[in-house]
């Protein structure tokens, strides 16, 4: 039978810091990197974005006139090696997604890998999923409509 | 594309779907909702270009469709290419200017 499914997604990237300043750089100065312009709730109204340290802490973006769009909240806070947080920008909490962020330090820097999973990680198995929620492990809702133009860099 | 799928109703149908071909009445057993309401989420995964049918007799029997699905994975990738390429840039930059500083 075919299955479609949309398995864990998984993406790289390399940079020249020590693990401990890559972790800091992605979470605490998220602002400075992150393309808020194509890649946001508010698109060009978008004004920040914060990263709350710590598990429990939120993803908020900010919006011209005062308007927030919570991103996610963390779920996973183990510096300077992994992160993991829900993802559900521009839609409820309750169809959040899952990313997690891993920091692995190698000979001159560190590898950044993002992992998007396609299932909440049920112990009880394909039958919670599907009596419960599938937990398409998608961007969705407005942020990803807003993605479309970003697809281009 | 992304908008059909953020409804958990509709995750719900595709996630019956991906089991095997249905119709509206067999998807309506599976999901909580009235069998308008699943022809409904039906037309936005149809629109999506997520699902297709065929006519059985008198009824369609809808199915998963692979090339919608092979997009919406082509859509995330580029999404987190691009995120982390900015972060990438960003980090490069962040050395050079930390080197200028020593």
């Amino acid at each position: 039978m075919m299955t479609p499914t949309l398995s864990e997604l998984r993406k790289t990237a390399t940079v020249r810091l020590a693990p401990e300043e890559a972790f800091e750089l992605f979470t605490d100065h998220m602002a400075a990197w992150w393309p808020l312009a194509t890649h946001s709730v508010g698109l060009e109204k978008a004004t920040g974005v914060e990263f709350e340290p710590g598990v429990g802490g939120q993803i908020v973006e900010t919006s011209l006139g005062g308007s927030t769009s919570i991103w996610g909240t963390v779920e996973v806070w183990e510096p300077p090696a992994r992160l993991g947080f829900t993802w559900h920008p521009g839609t409820p909490v309750e169809e959040a997604t899952r990313v997690e962020v891993r920091f692995h330090a190698t000979g001159s820097g560190t590898t950044v890998e993002l992992i998007h999973t396609g299932w909440d990680a049920r112990p009880d198995g394909v039958e919670a999923r599907a009596q419960y929620d599938p937990g398409w492990d998608f961007v969705f809702g407005r942020y990803a409509e807003a993605g479309d133009g970003g697809l281009t860099t | 594309m992304l908008e059909a799928l953020a409804d958990s109703t509709r995750r719900n149908i595709v996630s019956r779907l991906s089991t095997g071909p249905a119709t509206v009445g067999e998807l309506a057993t599976t999901v909580p909702v009235s069998r308008p309401a699943v022809s409904q989420h039906l037309k936005v995964l149809l629109e999506a270009g997520l699902v297709s049918y065929r006519p059985r007799g008198t009824q369609n029997v809808y199915r998963l469709e692979p090339a919608g699905f092979e997009a919406l994975r082509e859509w995330l990738d580029g999404f987190w290419q691009d995120v982390l390429d900015a972060f990438e840039t960003y980090a490069d930059r962040h050395i050079e200017v930390r080197k200028e500083q020593r």
